[in-house]
């Protein structure tokens, strides 16, 4: 169980993941806007966050960055249908879990969301440490 | 990026070889799941071809941007194990996917000025002005006839429209997730299609122009909007299936103009456009604005009515109603005809009054029409007939001062021509069967035969079941929507004209129009034959008459079809067989398959005979000593083999300390499994000599391979042209633990190979495991439990290998296979038990 964002500038896309994963048990906010999912990230606990690659203003990439910026601890899945050898690199050096492409299958993402939820744990239970 | 890996592999060779085993591990496992996504990816484009389901090609294009970055990250994970060998191999996938692009992606759509056209402008731009407008820009220039004034705003228009917004990406990611057999899904997503569009802005230069247009042309107003996409009206009609707006003002045009372009991502619209194979890009959406016509009368004329009054020759239909003609061609209410000749000018042969119309303008008992009037667009008919080269189904209005409008022109889709044998034979049915009803109007020839559902509101359509006879009080474009799903319509209004008995006939349902009474006296869930061509439904299934039902006009492949087909070539065909052919290199591989066999080929090559061989401390992949007629080499990552089998030539099984493996073994050395003697052995000597210890597939040799450690089975299994691949993790932590098992081909034809990978998913599905199987393709998972459990299924496993694919069991028939499975479910039923 974790509290997971999503960030899809297509909304149906957002709704298919969360629908997935609430079903795990997973408490999951949807965003298609940059600066809500920015907002929502300052103001709860965000575990995991799945971010598309293109969004409506900014790019994924950048996003990512500044989910970073806020809480290094989050453990960011890149989620694109446009997978490029450039985005992969930055999302790899900008610190992102996983680097993921659409279509995913149910399994495959709650096996990602799994393994991301326990890195995620495991880091905080480095920084009580 | 090259030299820095070259760089980095050579200092680890020299200084660290524990090292570069374990970074040649990891890029090999890198390897694997990009291997078994590649292949899942090439079955999922494969299932494209072969399924009746029609997807949108946007489904295609995200599947092949998927499968060229998984194929892409195989040849890197390979060239990481081996930098030094691979260059060609990644020149010849920059080739194939340069290839691939160009087949997969569709001509992008001109952006480019100019925005709006006039009508007569429209009569030369085909391509900027969409089917209907073109034809009647065309009309007026050449003929004269009237039709109201107006403007065309362009397929350009509506491509800057989608760049402006960044639309393209998002309606393609709805777009790909579209089924046809999925409807509440389907209604969804064109939700939110239709909604990205309504919120769009403008785009500044398409708005100018269609200001610009609105000032030349004050007074003109309110205006009836209409869609015109490219391939309406065209081969595919598209009938009815996007929106007309009526009585726009100046004011209200922008917003309007939106809301014609979201009707494109109208439910029934997609349904349909789907159906005709069409791709969202070939039918980029204008507009046409008219002038609109408050009409007294409307109507449509069929230059090619196939139901001339008894005793004519082929004629002309002049249908008409009073007041709009919308509720004609949503086939709510039942009009007048006047029937005609073909002469020059057209004679009036019969006119059918309405029985819900007769009130205007004649007043009560008066026509509609005056014989003149009727005679004129007739002639209307035959000229626009003659200018188009084939029959015409037209729309006019008539407005309160008597003055007659042109509002578009198609070619008519007649259906009765596809099925001339049925009308012949049927002459005079001899049939048994009580008639449950006889009469009604023939809106599209054919007979079928289902069960009666009856339709009270267009909500319900979900819910239509496949095989169904709908029956309806009227006849509403939605049904298009679910027309694969019926057998035949029938009811008890609408009429020849509607939108929807236009894309029946083409589609080739039989429809029964205008029968009074049919929801009245047929009942739900009653089982019926429609003979659509003569009137007439029978109770029960007409044995007589089977041969006749379904039957459809024979389509020639659709465009999706062409380019799949087209696609698939870069893809499917797998052209290297033989790992021990000198054929057998980077520059052979023609296909993303080839690619995706040479990589893992070689990547298990480098894992064995480059580390196997080099020593260095390093555990040496050696030959399993076993009495079976199998070759197996393992090779050893960490505590798989007792500390007496380091130094051994060969592994006596009973040394191998890795628990899966022993487990497996335990089944494919079972008692039960009776091995074909005959099998030749291959050595190791005879491995280092091909190929990198690769043999070939051709030959009847038996080479598998198995990576192992204490806990872990990476176990390749190979006997001619079955391919069995077992990935299981078998350690203390249940949540971690699975069996991830692949089997795919083998011998036989297709329906053999179908029946064995049928018994092996009874089986494992009766063992608890998860399976997924396409075409001949079956994976199986088995997780997150107790190691025991994993342990019983791996020699469960093993068993069912030995029994079913290694000795090439020849099946002939289904029933079979399941009393196979069967037998087998009693026998080792303990196994599960566990």
């Amino acid at each position: 169980m974790g509290n997971i964002l999503v960030l899809d500038d297509v909304l149906d896309a957002g709704v298919m993941i969360k629908r997935i994963l609430e079903r795990k048990g997973h408490q999951v906010a949807v965003f298609t806007d940059e600066e809500a999912a920015l907002g929502h990230v300052r103001t709860h606990p965000v575990a995991v966050a799945i971010l598309d690659i293109r969004l409506k203003k900014m790019s994924g990439v950048d996003m990512l960055e500044e989910l970073k910026k806020l809480s290094p601890q989050i453990q960011v899945i890149m989620l694109t249908g446009y997978p490029t050898l450039e985005t992969a690199r930055q999302s790899k050096e900008l610190g992102a879990f996983d680097y993921c492409i659409k279509p995913i299958d149910k399994d495959e993402l709650e096996e990602k969301v799994a393994s991301a939820l326990a890195a995620a744990t495991e880091q905080l239970t480095d920084m009580t440490d | 990026m090259y030299l820095r890996q070259l760089f980095k592999y050579w200092t680890l060779q020299v200084f660290a070889p524990g090292k570069l085993l374990s970074l040649k591990y990891e890029a090999f496992k890198e390897l694997l799941r990009h291997d078994k996504k590649s292949l899942e990816l090439i079955t999922d484009l494969e299932e494209l071809l072969h399924q009746k389901v029609p997807v949108d090609w946007a489904r295609v294009e995200s599947l092949v941007r998927a499968l060229r970055w998984s194929v892409g990250s195989l040849i890197r994970a390979l060239i990481a194990m081996q930098p030094a060998a691979y260059h060609d191999l990644e020149d010849q996938f920059q080739r194939l996917e340069m290839d691939l692009r160009d087949a997969v992606s569709l001509p992008e759509l001109d952006r480019r000025p100019p925005y709006t056209l006039t009508l007569d402008e429209a009569g030369d731009a085909p391509d900027l002005a969409g089917g209907k407008a073109h034809t009647l820009g065309r009309i007026h220039r050449e003929t004269g006839l009237p039709i109201p004034a107006g403007f065309v705003v362009t397929t350009s228009a509506f491509a800057l429209f989608l760049e402006h917004n960044g639309l393209r990406h998002r309606l393609d990611e709805l777009l790909a997730q579209v089924r046809l057999d999925n409807w509440n899904r389907l209604t969804e997503l064109c939700r939110e299609m239709r909604a990205m569009i309504r919120e769009g802005d403008m785009p500044p230069e398409v708005r100018g122009e269609i200001q610009r247009r609105l000032e030349a042309s004050r007074g003109q107003a309110p205006w009836v909007l209409r869609s015109s996409a490219l391939s309406e009206d065209g081969e595919a009609s598209f009938a009815g299936q996007y929106a007309s707006l009526l009585k726009v003002s100046d004011s209200e045009i922008m917003a309007s103009y939106k809301q014609v372009l979201a009707s494109k991502y109208a439910t029934q619209a997609v349904a349909y456009r789907l159906r005709c194979g069409l791709a969202d890009q070939e039918t980029p959406m204008a507009v046409l604005a008219l002038q609109m016509i408050e009409p007294a009368v409307s109507g449509v004329v069929y230059t090619w009515e196939p139901q001339p009054p008894a005793g004519e020759a082929p004629c002309l239909g002049v249908y008409a109603i009073p007041g709009l003609g919308a509720s004609l061609v949503d086939g709510s209410t039942v009009p007048e005809v006047h029937y005609l000749s073909r002469e020059t000018p057209p004679r009036l042969l019969a006119a059918v009054a309405s029985p819900n119309c007769p009130h205007e303008p004649g007043g009560p008992g008066k026509a509609c029409l005056s014989p003149e009037t009727a005679v004129s667009l007739a002639g209307w008919g035959l000229t626009l007939e003659e200018l188009a080269g084939v029959p015409q189904d037209l729309e006019w209005c008539q407005d309160r001062q008597g003055k007659l409008f042109l509002l578009q022109s198609r070619p008519l889709k007649t259906g009765s021509l596809a099925e001339p044998d049925l009308e012949k034979d049927q002459g005079s049915p001899d049939v048994a069967q009580p008639v449950l009803l006889q009469g009604g109007i023939t809106a599209s020839p054919g007979l079928g035969m289902g069960k009666v559902w009856l339709v009270s509101r267009e909500g319900e359509l979900g819910e239509v079941p496949e095989g169904a006879v709908l029956v309806s009080p009227t006849l509403p474009p939605a049904f298009a929507a679910v027309i694969q799903r019926l057998r035949a319509v029938v009811t008890d209004g609408g009429s020849r004209a509607s939108h929807f008995a236009a894309v029946a006939r083409e589609y080739g349902l039989p429809v029964l129009v205008g029968t009074v009474d049919a929801t009245r006296r047929l009942t739900h869930g009653q089982v019926v034959t429609v003979d659509a061509s003569f009137g007439r439904i029978y109770e029960g299934e007409v044995e007589s008459l089977k041969k006749y039902a379904g039957k459809r006009p024979v389509k020639p492949d659709t465009p999706f079809a062409t380019r799949l087909q087209a696609l698939m070539t870069f893809i499917s065909p797998l052209h290297l067989l033989d790992p021990a052919s000198p054929e057998f290199t980077p520059r052979n591989c023609r296909s993303f398959n080839d690619l995706v066999r040479f990589a893992h080929e070689k990547g298990m090559a480098e894992m064995f005979s480059l580390v196997g061989r080099s020593g260095r401390g390093l555990a040496r992949a050696r030959r399993l000593a076993t009495e079976l007629p199998l070759v197996m080499y393992i090779l050893d990552l960490e505590g798989g083999l007792a500390t007496q089998a380091r130094e051994a030539r060969t592994i006596e099984p009973q040394l191998i300390t890795s628990e899966p493996m022993r487990a497996c073994w335990a089944g494919l050395s079972h008692p039960d499994v009776v091995w074909r003697q005959g099998l030749l052995h291959v050595d190791w000597e005879e491995l280092d000599r091909v190929s990198a210890g690769i043999v070939s597939l051709k030959s009847a040799r038996l080479a598998s391979y198995a990576i192992i450690s204490k806990e872990y089975l990476h176990l390749v299994l190979r006997f001619g042209y079955h391919f069995a691949v077992l990935d299981t993790l078998c350690s203390e932590n249940p949540e971690a633990n699975y069996i991830a098992f692949r089997f795919k081909g083998g011998g036989g034809n297709f329906e053999q190979r179908l029946w064995r990978v049928q018994l092996i998913e009874m089986v494992l599905t009766w063992a608890g495991f998860t399976v997924k199987t396409r075409g001949d393709l079956l994976d199986a998972r088995f997780d997150r439990q107790e190691a025991r459990h994993l342990l019983a299924r791996l020699t469960l496993l093993g068993i069912l290998q030995g029994k079913t694919c290694l000795l090439d069991i020849s099946l002939d028939g289904e029933e079979q296979a399941r009393s196979f499975a069967a037998d087998f479910q009693e026998r080792y039923a303990s196994y599960v038990e566990t």
